[in-house]
This record gives structure tokens, C-alpha cells and sequence, in this order.
């Protein structure tokens, strides 16, 4: 054939990876780029159901389609699925002559169900309450969403394609009629603009101090102390070490034979970067995230809503937290998603009525997601909008909609459509081949104690070992120094303290492969991207978890000031300034002199060992 | 009051430092008086660093304090430690000497107008005031050349960054090494197991006491290092002993570096601190309370539920240690009172309560004024100037709970330590001036105020 038709895929959710997956299983060469981590869209805030009712989907949405999907999904990405089972409810004070009419729907879709009274759907769900007055039982499964998509990613990564995350699209060029080349910014380094700072925090980091011109990565241009972990003193018997540098920050352009905007939300935004108008509809959703571990089954209740879409109160297990939702609003721009602490409450409120023991749960964070729809009813919910039918431009199609349960089906949709056009007529194998094994391979790092259990542990509210962290550190597709591709293979960071504990333990697994300035860089922005969430749950229980954080933080591990250089006294400085022209350039030296040195002190009984004065 | 006649019954709620020192304080004042501490929290002590922090970080100074008493002046006006002002601060730090400074099995050291450097979990540095002697060869003020040593079985401390990070910024040379801890541990993570184990000199597997085991897999990678630095780990209850039994097996100084949590010298610090109280003749009663009853602008008794505390160290089976537990059997006492002292600690002790949007003071309900939109509460920036690290009961002047009228709202009551309000103790490193200031104050103003 010769000739392979370059695909560049934007959006590195769960269905950019899919398409990028299909297309390169089908021989096209691929590049899929991510602005963020991968699943730093919709796909991370998703409850991950794999539901067996289009009637939770938009309307349109074929049963039968969902239903295969979810049997799909299952026997090609076995590892990240649960089969939990799902429960429609009805609660006492809900109408049942609407309950009737899913039934018959779901009857006229020939969905398979089992119709239970309040007892004995609590018999499957002990967690419900006695008020809820009677239940479908659905086969419902629960995937994980983050390992779904690095499946994706390491499957699609592991047929060829290209997958660069931290690459944001900035430009699209169109030229006489046809898309031209992709402006993509890449800037992998943690102190990168994913890791912006808050001017008015009084605190300087690392990265302010490299802000007047020092590189990213490299340890923080003359500001010794925690920004720096390279010795100027000669060790005895120790070279210096060689530190591995994140990839530089570039701008590049990319000549791509075709391009697929899969951006979810920002599908207009992206579009509109090569002049193109394409309509979204965008719903933000609130989902919080509760520690603790009520639930066994998918429980939903039935709240038929006037609007297109229709309202849910959810309640999910993942892990040892459970997922709650939701409120839900239409927005015209995603920047306006954002969740409040009110909506915590309100989800609160709504879900107690069906799981009680959520009254008592600790609510760790609240999270906004963006749904994104398009205008039009569809068989699976998705609009792809070839651009040079539209727009008579030839070389780029936007998707709009699909979800978690219908991905691999848009992604094969996608698939069929681009290979067509460059004739190219391979089939679809999506279905066939399993995807990449989401559960990377620890490094051989780990022991197990007489108990059993792996260690040493790093995250122990998750149980993440050291060699599950270096394993997700070490796994392709991911970007360098990059604690979010540990949380997102691992969970670690995910847990009840929400990193608390273990980020400055993860970070320190970086080291000595990237310097003292990037394991620090990287800790900041781990913790900055863990803190998000949490601020609108901070009204209740977790604050004392905040403080607690805060406590560590500030206290024990002083991280809310300046790094600081030691010197013998402030007069030794000039002296200093000739031996180490480095170390002076801080201005936050340190003078020892004015310190106690733990020799004039009460309570001294015996000599120091080894005294000697320097 | 100079012939007043003494209160004779002092109920302290909370027994954290500001809650023993304030208990030992009054009953040094009224050696007659009852005095009694209700031990809310004391689990709590896992996140106590163990050292005292008078006042590491003012506002107008970027860098930390040399001489903390002396900048007590450049706190705002209503700071605890400047109402009570600096001359009590030393007192209060002379009195917290006389109880440890000789100590046998806790010594403390340290300089009260000084402060010293020590070096965090992540290879910082961080002042404090006075320490655990343990933690005296770790001064970076000092300046000698050391050595850092670490487990490979834990991942609490990352020997090589730690050293790395403070040799590049010391005028020594900071080297480290990582070594296997000569036991397997029986589950994880091991960090009491293996005190337990030093405390007790187990035998490793080859028939060798783990302490002698532990000095020979770090010697041959001793240079000539003068001190040598360990996770806190070095034993629960007979720490002084480990420590000096590898100093002369190692021939160095040895010291802890702190780990975060778990803090074993927090630990210590609360065990030796009860001892304290319990030879004191102060009565501790596990428990926390339920409920309390005021009589004409007083409060006459609070209810407690009393709880009992296992595991961490202090009960174990087939060598096994776990984290603590608390639980309660439900049992009610009373206790009457004729003065109160609230020392519950703040948010992260349970002191304060956040509850739907609401904060509230979680024993005698005083007043805690905040931000109504619990967005304003935190800031931005994880590590920002929170708001939420300043929430905390109002009081007068002699720390008694007031409204926001600055009425007080029993006359027999005092708070002490971080459940005050008003100031970020966290960042200024001044929680453990605070604690002392405020426990030896109102100590003593509670058994005083009955005329
Ligand atoms: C609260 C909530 C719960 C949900 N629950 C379920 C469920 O239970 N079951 C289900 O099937 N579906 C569910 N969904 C829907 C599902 O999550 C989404 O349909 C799906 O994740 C969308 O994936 P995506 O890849 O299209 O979009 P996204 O995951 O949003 O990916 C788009 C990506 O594009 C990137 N991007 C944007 N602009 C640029 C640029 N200029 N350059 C480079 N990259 C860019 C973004 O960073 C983003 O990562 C839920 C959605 C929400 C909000």
C-alpha cells in the first residue's frame, strides 16, 4: 500500500484513546495529544457505569446498542470492570405510575430486569433503606475510568501511535479550504503551567524562584535547600549523580494527514481554533466522593426530568469510597463548571432518602464534571461532524457526545469514517482484541511481610506498594515525572486522606532519577491537583483532614516557606560568595551563628561525639 | 491573689501539652486541689513532632526566628504569646524544663532564647526550641559532618533526598545510606514493630539483639561521620537506651530524624507526660464529653463517656503491633467541677467540630466566629494562609471564652492551647509556645479565681 495516512487524534479521554487505539490497530500511523494527564477531562470525574439502560443515556440512545457495548467492554477490558449488579429504585415518596412507565419502556426495549419489593431489593442491598418501596434489578457493571483509558492508551501506545500528553492544540491552520497543520504547546515539566502558582499565597515555591529565568527541571537556578538536590561538594567515593530531565517545553507543528477533535466538552473551543462552529450542549455535574463503602450494587433512583437529559441521584462504589450524585445545570463554556459546597448538601440530601449510612459518610471532595451532548438525537448519542461536509474543509471532524458505555462503539464509528475516506478498508478488530492490561506490572522492588501484604507501602490509605508506584512511573505511554500517571494506574493518593500522607512519599520515588527540583516541582503539583476537588467539601468532616494536611505540611515539613541556604554566620557570606558563587545567589541564606548548636544548653551531661569546628 | 483561698476542683478537658502542662501547673499552684484531665484525643500525639515550638516564622521576617522569645514582640497584640507576654513564655518554658530537662527516660534540651534548626522529613529545615536529646545530633545548626541512614523496608524517609537536599544547602557534608532493618517485619508498615523490637533487643533470626545487628549493617558504611541520623523509630519506651547503646556500638552520636507521622517522639512525649500527671497525683480519665450543666453563668459538671485506648505499641501478640484504637463501652460519669480549662485542641483534635457549613466548638459550644461561605475558609493554594487554620474559640485577655461581644460566657472557664482562635500556629511555628504559654496560664489563673 505505500502510503499511511497520519491521524492526529486531540483529547485524551476515553474516547480520543479508543479512536487512537482503533485507528492503529487498523495500520494508521497515530498521534494522539493531551493537554493534561491523561482522563484530565470528563472521563476522570465519570462514575464509570457501564449502564444496561439506554435510559440513563440521552434519549435516542439504542438499548440493544448499550447492552452489547457493556458485554463488549467486559470481555475486552476484564481487569478495570466489576460486576456489580445495579438497581433501579423507587422511593416511597416517588411516583409509581412513572416507575411503571421505565418499566414498560425498558419492556418495549426488551431490557432484561428483574422486578423486587422494598425487601427483597434490600436483601441485595443491605445498604438501602426501608422507604425504598420497590426496585428493578439491572446488570449493571462498574468500570474504572481512569485505568479504562490507560488500558486504551497502552494498547493503542502499544501498536505504534503517538501518545503525547501535556500537549495542548493552540492553533489550527486552514489554508485554501483544507486544515492545515496543529500548533500543539508542550510543556511536560511539573512546574508547567499545569501547576500554576496563586500570587497572593505569601509563599515561594521553587517555581517562582525559577521564574526569573532559570529552566524547568533544572534545580532551581541558584536557590539551593529543597529546589536542589546536586551536591557542590565533592563526596567522597560518590560521583555525581545523573539526574534525567524532563522533556523540555517546545512548540511544535504538526502535520497530520487528518485530525479528530475528541475533546468532550471543549469540542467548540477546539474547533473554533481552525474557524469552525459546531453546537454543544454542556451540562456540569457535581459528584462527590465519600469515604467509606456502603454499597455492593449500583444504586440509582428514577427521576424523570422535563429537560432532555434525565436526572439521577446515584450512589457508586469505587474502591474504598463511594460516589455520589448529582446536581446538574447547563453551562455555556466548561471554565463555568465548578462545584460548591452547597451542592454537597443538596447530593447529600437526595441520596440519604436511599442509603441512609451516607449521612454519616465522610465527604472527601466534590468534583465537576462536564457532559457535553449534541443538539440532535442519535442511535448511540453522538454527532460527528465531518467538517468538509459542513464547513467544505477538508481534513477534520469533530465528535460530539458518547460515553463511557458507548466509547469503543463511537471510536469504531470514527474509525470506519476516516478510513474511508483514505480507502482504506480494514475492519474493525476493537471488539476482538483485548485492551492493554490496566493493571501495570510492579517493579521487583516489592517483599511481602509474614502477613502477606506488599511493602514497603507508599500510599497506605490505598495500599500502593513502592514497586506498583516505580511500576506506574516506569509504564509507557506517560510523561515524565508525573504523579497524576501514578494516581491514575494506581489510585494511590486517592484514599480517605486524599494524598495527605503519602504525596511527599510518592514524589521522593522519583528521586534520584530526576533531581531534588522536579521531586519537589512534582509534589507541588500533585497536591495543588488533589486540592481542587477538596475545597467545596471542606464545610464538613474532611476539614479536619484539611487541617490536619495543613498541620504536616506547615509544621513538620515546613513547606509553606522559602527554602533556605546555611551558612556558618550572615558576615561568613561574602567569604562564601567567592567560594560558591551559587549558594550567595539565594537570598535566603541562613546565618548558623545566631542558632543553637546544642552545646550551651541545661540539661547537657555529655561532649558531643566528635566535635570538631569547621 | 495573695491569700486567696485555691479552687479545689479543676476539671482540664483535653490532655494534649496545653491540657498536662495547664493540669501539672495548677497543681503546683494548689497541691490540695483535685485536678482532673479528660483525655479526649490522645491518639493525637501520632502528629505531634515531639519538639517545642516557640516561634519559628513572624510576618515581618522571611526567614526563621533566631531568638524566638525576643521577637515575641512582633506578634500582634492579641497573640497568646504576647498577652501573656515574653517573660511568662520563659517561665512557662523553665517550667516545661523542670519536668523533662533531667528526665531519664525523656530528656529535653535545648535553648530557651535560641532557637535551633532541624532538618523535616523531606529534607528541610525547620526551627524549633526545645527537643527530645534524641534529636540533639540533628541540629543543622551544628556544624559537623553527618550521616542519614534509612530502611529499605519504609518509605517514610527517602534517606538519599533528605541527604542529598541538606548537604546541598549546609557547610558539611551530609551523606546517607539505605539499609535493610535486620528483621522482617511481620505486616506493614513496620515502623513500630521495629521500635517495639529495639525496645526489647529481640534477636534477628541468626540469634543476633537486633540493636547490635542494626550497628553492624550500618558501620561498614560509617565514614568518619561524627553522627549518624535514623528515622524516629529508635524504640517506644526505652528509646534512651537504644540510642545509647548504638552510639557506643557505632561509636557516633545518634539521632532521630522525624518521619511525619506516625511520630514516635510525639509518643513518647504523651507517655511520659501522663507519667507525669499520674505522679502528680492528676486523675486522667480516658473519655470525651457528652454533655455539661451551668448554673448562674458557670458550669457546674460535664458528662463524660469514657473510653479505653489499645493497640499502638502498648499491647500486642505474637510480636504484632497495631495502630491505636479507640473504643468506648458507652459508660457515663459525671464529673463536677469548680473551674474548667477547655484544652480539646482545634480542628484536627476534635476540639472544633465542622459540620454542614458549621463550626463549632465540639465541648462547651463557645463561640467560634468564620467566614459563612465555606469557600472563603481555605485558600487556593494547598499551602496558602487558610482561614480555616485560624478558626478557634474568641477569648479575653485571660483566655477566658467570650462572645463576640467579648462578654465572657462562664466565668469559670479557660481555654488553652490551639483551640484559640485568631492566629495560624501551623505557620508560625509557634504551637508548642502557644500550648505551653496558654497550659501554664490558665493552670494556674483556674485554681486562683476562687475568692
Ligand atoms: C459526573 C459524570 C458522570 C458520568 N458517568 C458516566 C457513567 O456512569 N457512564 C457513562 O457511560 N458515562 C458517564 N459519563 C459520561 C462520560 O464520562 C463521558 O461521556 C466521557 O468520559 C467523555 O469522554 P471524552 O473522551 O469524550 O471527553 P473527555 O474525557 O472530556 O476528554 C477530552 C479531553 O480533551 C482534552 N482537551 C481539551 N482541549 C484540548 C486542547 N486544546 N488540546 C489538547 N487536549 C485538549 C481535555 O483535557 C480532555 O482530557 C459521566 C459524565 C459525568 C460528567
Amino acid at each position: 500500500m505505500g502510503y499511511t495516512p497520519h491521524v492526529l487524534v486531540i483529547g485524551g479521554g476515553v474516547l480520543g484513546t479508543g479512536i487512537a487505539r482503533d485507528l492503529v490497530i487498523r495500520g494508521l500511523d497515530v498521534t494522539l495529544v493531551e493537554r493534561g494527564a491523561l482522563t484530565a477531562g470528563t472521563t476522570g470525574q465519570s462514575y464509570g457505569i457501564l449502564s444496561s439502560v439506554a435510559q440513563f443515556e440521552p434519549l435516542g440512545v439504542d438499548t440493544k446498542l448499550v447492552m452489547r457495548e457493556r458485554t463488549t467492554l467486559q470481555e475486552i477490558a476484564d481487569h478495570c470492570i466489576e460486576n456489580t449488579g445495579g438497581l433501579l429504585v423507587r422511593h416511597s415518596d416517588d411516583s409509581a405510575e412513572q416507575f411503571e412507565q421505565l418499566q414498560s419502556r425498558l419492556d418495549a426495549a426488551e431490557v432484561e430486569y428483574e422486578h423486587l419489593d422494598g425487601e427483597h431489593a434490600q436483601d441485595i442491598e443491605p445498604a438501602l433503606s426501608s422507604s425504598v418501596a420497590e426496585a428493578l434489578r439491572v446488570p449493571d457493571v462498574v468500570v474504572d475510568p481512569l485505568r479504562l483509558t490507560v488500558a486504551n492508551a497502552r494498547s493503542a501506545h502499544s501498536y505504534g501511535a503517538r501518545i503525547r500528553t501535556h500537549t495542548e492544540v493552540t492553533e489550527i491552520a486552514v489554508e485554501d479550504g483544507t486544515v492545515g497543520s496543529v500548533t500543539v504547546e508542550h510543556d511536560p515539566s511539573p512546574a508547567g503551567p499545569r501547576n500554576r502558582r496563586h500570587s497572593d499565597s505569601g509563599r515561594q515555591s521553587s517555581d517562582s524562584v525559577r521564574s526569573d529565568g532559570g529552566t524547568p527541571g533544572r534545580s532551581s537556578s541558584g536557590g539551593p535547600g529543597r529546589g536542589s538536590g546536586q551536591s557542590n561538594k565533592s563526596v567522597p567515593g560518590a560521583g555525581k549523580p545523573q539526574f534525567r530531565q524532563p522533556e523540555q517545553p517546545s512548540v511544535e507543528e504538526i502535520d497530520a494527514d487528518y485530525i479528530i477533535n475528541a475533546t468532550g466538552p471543549w469540542a467548540r473551543e477546539v474547533a473554533a481554533l481552525a474557524g469552525f462552529e459546531v453546537d454543544v450542549t454542556l451540562v456540569a455535574e457535581t459528584v462527590l466522593t465519600a469515604y467509606g463503602n456502603p454499597l455492593e450494587t449500583v444504586v440509582r433512583r428514577w427521576m424523570p426530568d422535563k429537560e432532555h437529559l434525565t436526572a439521577s441521584t446515584t450512589a457508586v462504589s469505587r474502591g474504598e469510597t463511594v460516589l455520589l450524585g448529582s446536581t446538574r445545570r447547563e453551562i455555556s463554556t466548561p471554565e463555568e463548571a465548578s462545584a460548591f459546597p452547597d451542592e454537597v448538601e443538596r447530593i447529600r440530601n437526595v441520596v440519604t432518602p436511599l442509603v441512609p449510612a451516607v449521612e454519616e459518610t465522610r465527604i472527601l471532595r466534590a468534583d465537576c464534571g462536564v457532559r457535553s451532548y449534541p443538539d440532535v438525537e442519535t442511535e448511540d448519542g453522538c454527532l460527528l461532524v465531518d467538517h468538509g461536509e459542513v464547513d467544505a474543509c477538508w481534513g477534520m471532524t469533530t465528535v460530539i457526545g458518547g460515553s463511557l458505555t458507548t466509547h469503543r462503539h463511537v471510536a469504531e464509528r470514527v474509525a470506519d469514517d476516516v478510513c474511508a475516506k483514505f480507502g482504506i478498508r480494514r475492519e474493525c478488530q476493537t471488539d476482538e482484541i483485548p485492551t492493554h492490561d490496566s493493571e501495570v506490572p510492579h517493579q521487583d522492588s516489592d517483599r511481602q511481610s509474614q502477613s502477606g501484604d506488599e511493602y514497603p507501602v507508599v500510599c497506605e490509605c490505598q495500599s500502593v506498594s513502592r514497586g506498583a508506584v516505580r511500576g506506574a512511573l516506569a509504564d509507557e505511554p506517560s510523561t515524565d515525572a508525573d504523579l497524576d500517571e501514578v494516581r491514575i494506574r494506581t489510585s494511590a493518593g486517592m484514599g480517605h486522606c486524599q494524598g495527605g500522607r503519602c504525596a511527599h512519599r510518592l514524589a521522593a520515588e522519583l528521586y534520584p532519577d530526576y533531581d531534588a527540583a522536579t521531586t519537589n516541582d512534582a509534589l507541588d503539583a500533585f497536591v495543588e491537583g488533589r486540592w481542587e476537588g477538596q475545597r467545596p467539601a471542606l464545610g464538613g468532616e474532611h476539614l479536619r483532614q484539611a487541617m490536619q494536611t495543613y498541620v504536616v505540611s506547615a509544621v513538620t515539613m515546613n513547606r509553606t516557606t522559602p527554602d533556605v541556604s546555611l551558612v556558618p554566620s550572615k558576615t561568613d557570606e561574602v567569604r562564601e560568595a567567592v567560594d560558591d558563587e551559587e549558594r550567595t545567589t539565594s537570598k535566603n541564606t541562613v546565618g548558623l551563628a545566631g542558632f543553637d548548636d546544642g552545646q550551651q544548653q541545661r540539661g547537657r551531661d555529655s561532649p558531643p561525639w566528635g566535635e570538631r569546628p569547621i | 491573689m495573695g491569700g486567696a483561698a485555691n479552687m479545689t476542683r479543676l476539671v482540664v478537658v483535653g490532655a494534649g501539652i496545653e491540657g498536662c502542662i495547664a493540669a501539672l501547673r495548677a497543681k503546683e499552684i494548689a497541691p490540695e486541689a483535685s485536678v482532673q484531665v479528660i483525655s479526649t484525643a490522645p491518639e493525637r500525639y501520632e502528629y505531634e513532632t515531639g519538639t517545642i515550638d516557640v516561634l519559628g516564622y513572624t510576618a515581618e521576617k522571611e526567614g526563621p526566628v533566631g531568638l524566638p522569645l525576643f521577637e515575641i514582640r512582633k506578634l500582634p497584640e492579641d497573640h497568646p504569646c504576647r498577652l501573656t507576654g515574653r517573660h511568662t513564655v520563659r517561665q512557662a518554658l523553665g517550667f516545661f524544663g523542670d519536668l523533662l530537662d533531667e528526665d531519664e527516660t525523656l530528656p529535653y534540651v535545648g535553648s530557651d532564647s535560641r532557637n535551633a534548626l532541624v532538618a523535616t522529613p523531606d529534607g528541610g529545615v525547620r526551627p524549633t526550641s526545645r527537643y527530645p536529646a534524641g534529636m540533639r545530633g540533628g541540629l543543622l545548626s551544628s556544624r559537623r559532618d553527618m550521616r542519614i541512614v534509612g530502611f529499605e523496608q519504609m518509605t517514610y524517609l527517602d534517606a538519599e533526598l533528605v541527604g542529598d537536599r541538606l548537604d546541598a544547602i549546609t557547610p558539611y557534608d551530609v551523606t546517607s545510606t539505605t539499609v535493610e532493618f535486620p528483621l522482617d517485619p511481620t505486616a506493614s508498615p513496620p515502623l513500630r514493630e521495629f521500635a517495639v523490637a529495639l525496645d526489647e533487643n529481640r534477636e534477628t533470626p541468626d540469634g543476633t539483639p537486633v540493636r547490635e545487628a542494626l550497628a553492624e549493617t550500618v558501620r561498614p558504611v560509617l565514614d568518619i561521620e561524627p553522627r549518624v541520623g535514623f528515622p524516629a523509630m529508635l524504640g517506644l519506651t526505652e528509646h534512651e537506651e537504644v540510642r545509647a547503646d548504638l552510639e557506643s556500638l557505632l561509636q557516633a552520636e545518634v539521632f532521630e530524624l522525624s518521619v511525619g507521622e506516625p511520630s514516635l517522639p510525639g509518643i513518647r512525649l504523651r507517655n511520659r507526660l501522663f507519667e507525669l500527671l499520674e505522679d502528680g497525683g492528676i486523675e486522667r480519665i480516658d473519655g470525651s464529653v457528652v454533655d455539661f450543666e451551668t448554673d448562674s453563668g458557670t458550669i457546674q459538671t460535664i458528662a463524660v463517656e469514657k473510653t479505653s485506648r489499645e493497640g499502638g505499641g502498648t499491647s500486642r501478640e505474637d510480636g504484632r503491633t497495631s495502630p491505636e484504637e479507640v473504643t468506648s463501652d458507652g459508660s457515663r460519669t459525671r464529673i463536677e467541677g469548680e473551674a474548667f480549662i477547655l484544652a480539646a485542641g482545634g480542628l484536627a483534635a476534635g476540639g472544633l467540630t465542622a459540620r454542614r457549613g458549621e463550626i463549632t466548638e465540639s465541648v462547651f459550644d463557645c463561640h467560634v466566629s468564620h467566614p459563612e461561605n465555606p469557600l472563603e475558609w481555605s485558600h487556593p493554594d494547598p499551602l496558602g494562609e487558610h482561614q480555616f487554620a485560624r478558626f478557634g474559640v474568641e477569648t479575653t485577655a485571660d483566655f477566658q471564652p467570650c462572645g463576640p461581644d467579648g462578654e465572657v460566657l462562664y466565668d469559670n472557664l479557660y481555654a488553652a492551647g490551639t483551640v484559640l482562635g485568631g492566629y495560624d500556629f501551623a505557620r508560625e511555628h509557634s504551637r508548642g509556645g502557644v500550648c505551653l504559654v496558654t497550659g501554664y496560664e490558665t493552670g494556674k489563673d483556674a485554681v486562683q479565681s476562687g475568692e
